[in-house]
């Protein structure tokens, strides 16, 4: 079989993980190197956009799809009758520095099926790794599907030249992966999440103590009288996974809701300190188990858990406020407005907020409002009391806020907030990503 | 008093002599050179060759007088200094004649009409920038030996054929779109050529992340503003050049072949693909070409994928 066939059998095969981000990661660059690649630091880069709306910032492939394992809701699972294939490690490391070099990618996001053993599966996906740093002194990014049941060696191998760690939690509940997954174990998941947290931690410490060693050294600052110029004291610290780990859920292959959903990923926030949890909804897969739902959830599904994800993390709400109570007693996300505001709605009493005296965390729950236009109200409001007028220019969409502020010459009408249509109104233009019908083109 | 500027060091040059006397913004224009429309507009500043750019220690103090202009404008301002708009140096000069004599935190107030203007050049030259580097598009064009080899439309020339100066280069200037980009080829070295075309003159601001990146690679980006050619040492500027016919790569195929087999025709979000790579681009990315056909496609492989799925259900 040619590289190309296998590319399209890999690729087809890798596209069901959510995960293309090539951020996090330390700075490094290529000079003074013979090899190529940089990292920012901060955010990577998405270098094209498939329709599918997903970024495309990695070379996302599978090592092999041939698999032991029979997962149901997986298009590799053993009993599938797809076809198969397997790449040498070499034509891996080919393909990445092939499409680096021609900036197609950011570098390599390499998950696998189980072949043989989990040890063995694992051994193959470090030695791409370690082929691509050690015998081509690649610098760009790399991130490595996990096997969970490999021996804790290896995850420490894999550590040393990867950026980023991955582990799939799969399911957002232990007993539908004990009735889905039969081979998987969610204590075996935990349990290696945990090596990698302790891993990324050591690695972290490490990190502080050699920056506080190095501004203990005098020579470091005082170098002024030693001709070799300024001596470089810091201890060379063993790198691992220095862009942390992250997880994915398949939505809508069970029935749990999304408060158990979001329930779920705030456990692995707090207790692996993941960087992300991605939501990936269920895609209706060829020969599909019959443990299955026949159709796809609603890809809005999907958008929302995004947005209250990003809810429970930055704008200090918990799982209860948006998913649970009041809001949701049923403890499904709302498809038609986004979680904020149906929070909101289901909140009148809190507001209109007052923009000129809000603190920060308050103006974050306004719906419509962002942490980077709450920024620009405080910056804005220590030149003037802000007028409604002004919020446009700070860029906040005025349609959107008007019914949950008030401004020195602006108060919501009394009965806009009590009004039974305000959910309606607000719907209109709310629905920007929803999934569109075919045939725009 | 008019000031026609052609780059941001002659900008910063004037400014700093007319904030000095206090001239205020009313009485001076900054103009951007006749005949060269918004586009075009700078020839290259060879500032962006050196990292070193003292670019507020020149403002900071002039005889003593602290002239309160923070190193954060400065950088931002050379940014600025890249946008095509005509009015960029009027703008700028205003906003620095505003931060010494009226307000020193005025850049902090988001609703001020210069303050916002200022923000949104500096969105749109970064927001190019950003752009620049995710979809620049490098194509190999071999190997080379011999000398003054012509690969089609790409003329290729000795390194040594380019007089290098310093940090400065020799070929700045307007733009000839009529000629084919010179392209030094070292020999027996592989050399990737990408063409781009910018919405603002920023190929001096983004060279250096390629080069970067790129180190151990011969590259050159040719753009019809201006060309930036690597060999793993420095970065040679030369005028702008015409979109080059440039010969097949490999390995374009495998890329397509990925890019069509990453898609997932359960999901179709074409408005979140083109709010992140706009139309404008496409002509330049090989991968948009099959966007038209994996969109037809894609309804009739999800309906094979439930039949296969329904069928499996019934047995």
């Amino acid at each position: 079989m040619n590289i190309q066939s296998k590319l399209a059998i890999l690729a087809d095969a890798a596209k069901y993980d959510a995960s293309c981000a090539s951020s996090g990661t330390v700075e490094r660059n290529s000079r003074a190197g013979k090899g190529v690649g940089s990292t920012s630091g901060g955010m990577g880069i998405c270098h094209s956009y498939a329709p599918d709306g997903r970024c495309i910032s990695l070379l996302k492939i599978l090592l092999t799809n041939f698999c032991l394992f029979d997962c149901a809701y997986c298009i590799n699972r053993s009993s599938s009758p797809v076809a198969r294939a397997r790449f040498k490690p070499e034509e891996v490391v080919k393909l990445t520095l092939d499409f680096y070099k021609r900036n197609y990618i950011e570098g390599l996001f390499l998950s696998s099926g189980i072949i043989q053993s989990a040890d063995y599966t694992m051994e193959q996906l470090v030695e791409v790794a370690r082929s691509l740093r050690e015998d081509y002194d690649f610098r760009g990014y790399i991130h490595l599907k996990t096997i969970p049941e490999a021996a804790p060696e290896l995850l420490a191998l894999a550590g040393r030249y990867a950026d980023r760690l991955s582990i799939n939690i799969e399911l957002p509940q232990d007993q539908s992966l004990v009735l889905l997954a039969p081979e998987k174990n969610a204590g075996t998941i935990r349990q290696s999440m945990g090596v990698l947290k302790n891993g990324i931690d050591e690695y972290k410490d490490n990190k502080k103590s050699a920056k506080a060693i190095k501004s203990l050294t005098p020579a470091a600052g005082g170098s002024r009288f030693n001709h070799a110029g300024p001596v470089r004291r810091r201890a060379k610290v063993p790198i691992y996974a220095p862009a942390g780990q992250s997880t994915q859920m398949i939505v809508g292959a069970d029935s749990s809701n999304d408060k158990a959903i979001l329930t779920t990923a705030k456990g692995l926030y707090q207790g692996f300190q993941m960087r992300r949890v991605y939501y990936s909804a269920y895609s209706p897969i060829q020969h599909a188990s019959k443990a299955l739902p026949a159709m796809s959830p609603p890809l809005m599904r999907e958008h929302r858990l995004y947005q209250a994800d990003w809810l429970l993390r930055f704008y200090g709400f918990s799982v209860q406020e948006i998913a649970g109570g009041a809001t949701r007693p049923n403890g499904m996300l709302d498809l038609d407005i986004d979680p904020k505001l149906a929070w909101a709605l289901a909140n009148r009493q809190l507001f209109p907020i007052n923009i000129n005296r809000a603190p920060k965390e308050q103006l974050l729950r306004i719906p419509g409002i962002g942490a980077v236009g709450a920024q620009r109200i405080i910056n804005a409001r220590r030149f003037k009391v802000l007028r409604f007028d002004d919020l446009v220019k700070c860029k906040i969409s005025v349609k959107k806020v008007a019914p949950f502020v008030e401004t020195l010459d602006f108060n919501p009408h009394l009965n806009t907030l009590d009004s039974h249509n305000l959910r309606q109104q607000l719907m209109v233009s709310n629905n920007k990503w929803a999934p569109e019908q075919l045939g725009l083109f | 008093m008019e000031f026609v500027i052609e780059n941001f060091t002659q900008w910063r040059n004037y400014s700093r002599a007319l904030l000095l006397e206090g001239i205020a913004p009313e009485q001076v224009s900054f103009t951007i050179p006749h005949g060269s429309g918004d586009l075009f507009g700078s020839p290259i500043d060879s500032l962006s060759l050196t990292r070193e750019i003292k670019l507020s220690g020149a403002l900071k103090k002039v005889n003593g007088k602290p002239l309160g202009i923070s190193r954060e404008f400065m950088r931002q301002a050379y940014w600025v200094g890249h946008h095509s708009s005509a009015q960029r140096w009027q703008l700028l000069y205003s906003l620095a004649w505003r931060q010494i004599y009226q307000d020193k935190k005025l850049l902090q107030n988001p609703v001020d009409e210069q303050v916002a203007l200022f923000h949104r050049l500096l969105k749109a030259v970064s927001r190019d920038h950003h752009k620049m580097k995710a979809f620049v598009r490098f194509q190999s064009i071999g190997e080379f030996s011999g000398e003054g080899k012509v690969y089609q439309a790409v003329e290729i020339i000795e390194p040594e054929q380019l007089h290098v100066d310093g940090a400065r280069h020799k070929y700045g200037g307007r733009s000839n779109q009529s000629k084919p980009c010179k392209v030094m080829a070292a020999e027996e070295t592989e050399h990737f050529v990408a063409w781009f075309e910018p919405d603002h003159a920023i190929l001096p601001l983004v060279a250096p992340f390629f080069a970067k990146r790129f180190s151990s690679m011969s590259w050159s980006i040719l753009t019809p503003h201006e060309c930036v050619h690597w060999h793993q040492e420095q970065l040679v500027f030369t005028q702008g050049a015409a979109r080059p016919p440039l010969p097949e790569d490999k390995t374009e195929q495998l890329w397509l072949q990925y890019y069509a087999s990453i898609f997932n025709p359960a999901r179709v979000k074409v408005n979140a693909m083109q709010s992140e790579m706009a139309k404008k681009y496409w002509k330049n990315l090989p991968e948009a070409q099959l966007i038209q056909t994996l969109l037809q496609r894609a309804s009739s492989r999800v309906d094979v994928m439930f039949r296969l799925g329904n069928a499996d259900k019934g047995k």
